[in-house]
């Protein structure tokens, strides 16, 4: 296994960045996690470590060598296919068997090979059905299979779940989670779910726009967004503009009766209060919970039923009456109740 | 449910009404009725004409099938190396240089060929200033000229349905090769070819069908005797009147050409039953 270091990858296509100045570190046995909207360029990030972009600049190390410039059939790199890229004139058997091949593995060390990476997905028996023959997961496990077995020094995966039901995806997560850590294998592992990537990963890149916004592990990535867009990303979120003010030189702005600082390089004119609709608490408008920081009243005006808990749209009481928030409960309320919203401190981004 | 579908098909029906009318007047009536004329012997039915047509055309039947056999080989290695080139690489001269001859009639190919090939033509000329060898022979009334004319009119046709084929394939089936270790033309032997099989016979028919039942080419370019069956049937009917043996003839390519089609379809068959469950 290896480590992976991109600096400063650059791929315009026209106008469109697909890569953008892209540096980022994959330590050996870990999984970095890319996530992003779709077109941010997570794809061609992908492609660009297995060597089938022409970059318009940077560079790519393997274990400290360069190989901006070998070819993808010399990397020893894997990756998987977001739509698996499973070829379907050959068998199951054969799919998996084709990078052995080329190894120059022996008839018996191949059968070897293949059984165990079948064992190990737990797909064993389906040697010789054609990918047509077989489910989407079925399909999903013979390409990681193919990818494995050859004990390339990277994994790359494009999007490897989506294209499975919900139900199937989450376990999945689990198994190829266990599956990295087993076989400690170097992973770049690329989607648009940021609930998976944060759950997944060692270290989570966020991409927009053909730019790597922030990169860090996942309670960080979580906890502590560094821009708008990496807060908005991450979690179900209240997004809310609101034009601010400046008073004795500090930047200030108000949700309904709260008053909040704003950190000194927002712009004022357009400030961005973010905060998720896990992580407040709503009560009736008399009474106060302990524990919270922040409070601003307003009033039910929607609400669903969520299984585990009621999701309310409640509309704040400011000065702008179209201010509506989503705040998650498992208080029962009805429409039209006037309610108390809270907020701690550090779960209220500003920028 | 059941009428709804049954006018449907009646409305299909009648949609191809009118191309089965004009296959029925332009293509089985005249089979039928060659087929017919080709065992009329002086008013009766019988096989004088297949004795004769052997007996005369032996020869034009063997060379008939190793010049199209010949023309099929070329044809498919010319248009297997231009479509895999063109299917990586983006070269545009090549792109259209290989498609020139569909925009140009048979009977212009064929003179040109035989000035190109000729004892002095220009392929020799080149030959000659690049070798320095200045006796050559020229092949415009060679059976190898006459291959290298029709490989030339024809493999167009065959390069554009492979390249078709090979451009539909999906970029991902190659990167997986790829990414496992592949070069590419281990690629292109792999993955493309096998993918694009149905695609390519279809090409190989094409050239087999287009060489066997030419006549203006063997008319310009190779030997005159032996040549090839269409050039037969003419002077049947040309210098003999002979309509009996023309159309025997006529009826060997169309039986060798069946042949080959029933081995196609045979093949599509179980490469559909074989893609399917
Ligand atoms: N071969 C290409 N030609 C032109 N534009 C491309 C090509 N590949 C990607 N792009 C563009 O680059 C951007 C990033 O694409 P991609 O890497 O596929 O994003 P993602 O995988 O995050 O959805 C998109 O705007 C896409 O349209
Ligand atoms: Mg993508």
């Amino acid at each position: 296994m290896a480590t992976v270091v991109t600096k400063g990858l650059k791929k315009f296509y026209g106008d469109v960045h697909a890569l953008d100045d892209v540096s980022l570190d994959i330590e050996e046995g870990t999984l970095l996690a890319v996530i992003g909207p779709s077109g941010s360029g997570k794809t061609t990030l992908l492609r660009s470590i297995a060597g089938f972009v022409k970059l318009d600049a940077g560079k790519i190390y393997l274990d400290g060598e360069d190989i901006t410039h070998v070819p993808p059939e010399k990397r020893n790199i894997s990756m998987f296919f977001q739509n698996y890229a499973l070829w379907p004139h050959m068998t199951v058997y054969n799919n998996i068997a084709y990078g052995l091949r080329l190894r120059k593995y022996n008839k018996n060390e191949i059968a070897e090979k293949i059984r165990w990476v079948l064992q190990l997905l737990d797909i064993e028996g389906l040697e010789d059905r054609k990918p047509s023959q077989l489910s989407g997961g079925q399909q999903q496990r013979i390409a990681l299979a193919r990818a494995i077995v050859v004990e390339p020094k990277v994994l790359l995966l494009d999007e490897p779940l989506s294209n499975l039901d919900a139900k199937i995806r989450l376990r999945i997560r689990f198994e190829i989670k266990a599956l990295q850590q087993k076989l400690r294998l170097t992973t770049l592992y690329v989607t648009h779910d940021q609930e998976e990537a944060l759950s997944i990963a060692d270290k989570v890149a966020i991409m927009h726009n053909g730019k790597i916004l922030q990169i860090g592990d996942p309670q960080e990535i979580y906890t502590k967004p560094a821009t708008l867009f990496v807060a908005d990303f991450v979690g179900t979120n209240n997004v809310i503009e609101k034009k601010g003010y400046v008073r004795d030189g500090v930047k200030f702005v108000n949700l309904g009766k709260l008053v909040l600082q704003a950190p000194p390089n927002v712009d004022v004119n357009k400030v961005n209060i973010v905060f998720r609709a896990d992580e407040v608490e709503i009560e009736r408008r008399n009474e106060e919970i302990p524990g919270y920081d922040y409070r601003f009243d307003g009033t039910i005006s929607g609400k669903l039923y969520m299984g585990f808990k009621f999701r309310y749209e409640v509309t704040v009481d400011d000065e702008n009456k179209d201010i509506k928030v989503i705040v998650n409960s498992d208080k029962d309320f009805s429409i039209g109740d006037k309610i108390g919203v809270f907020l701690k401190k550090d779960k209220v981004f500003i920028f | 449910m059941g009428t709804y579908e049954n006018k449907n098909n009646l409305f299909g029906f009648l949609l191809i009404l009118p191309a089965l009318a004009v296959l029925g007047v332009l293509y089985i009536y005249p089979l039928i009725r060659a087929i017919y004329i080709s065992f009329l012997w002086k008013g009766q039915l019988g096989l004088e004409n297949y004795t004769k047509a052997f007996a005369l055309y032996r020869k034009d039947i063997v060379y008939t099938l190793g010049i199209t056999a010949a023309t099929v080989i070329i044809v498919f290695a010319v248009s297997m190396v231009i479509a895999s080139y063109l299917r990586f690489k983006n070269w545009k001269f090549l792109d259209y240089m290989y498609r020139l001859p569909l925009f140009i009639p048979f009977l212009i190919v064929g003179h040109a060929m035989r000035v190109f090939l000729a004892q002095h033509g220009v392929m020799n000329m080149i030959i000659s200033r690049l070798t320095g060898i200045h006796r050559l022979p020229g092949l415009a009334s060679q059976w190898l000229g006459l291959t290298l004319a029709f490989a030339w009119v024809l493999s167009p046709f065959a390069i554009l349905i492979i390249l078709g084929a090979f451009k539909a394939i999906d970029d991902s089936y190659v990167e997986a090769a790829l990414n496992l270790g592949s070069n590419k033309f281990k690629v292109i032997i792999d993955v493309l070819i096998p993918l694009a099989r149905p695609s390519i016979m279809v090409a190989l028919v094409l050239t087999f069908v287009r060489t066997i039942s030419s006549l203006t080419i063997p008319l310009m370019v190779g030997p005159s005797k032996p040549t090839m069956l269409p050039v037969d049937m003419m002077f049947r009917v040309n210098y003999y009147n002979d309509w009996g043996v023309a159309n025997a003839l006529g009826v060997i390519s169309y039986v060798i050409v069946i042949g080959l089609s029933m081995y196609y379809l045979r093949f599509m068959v179980t490469e559909r039953g074989g893609l399917k469950h």
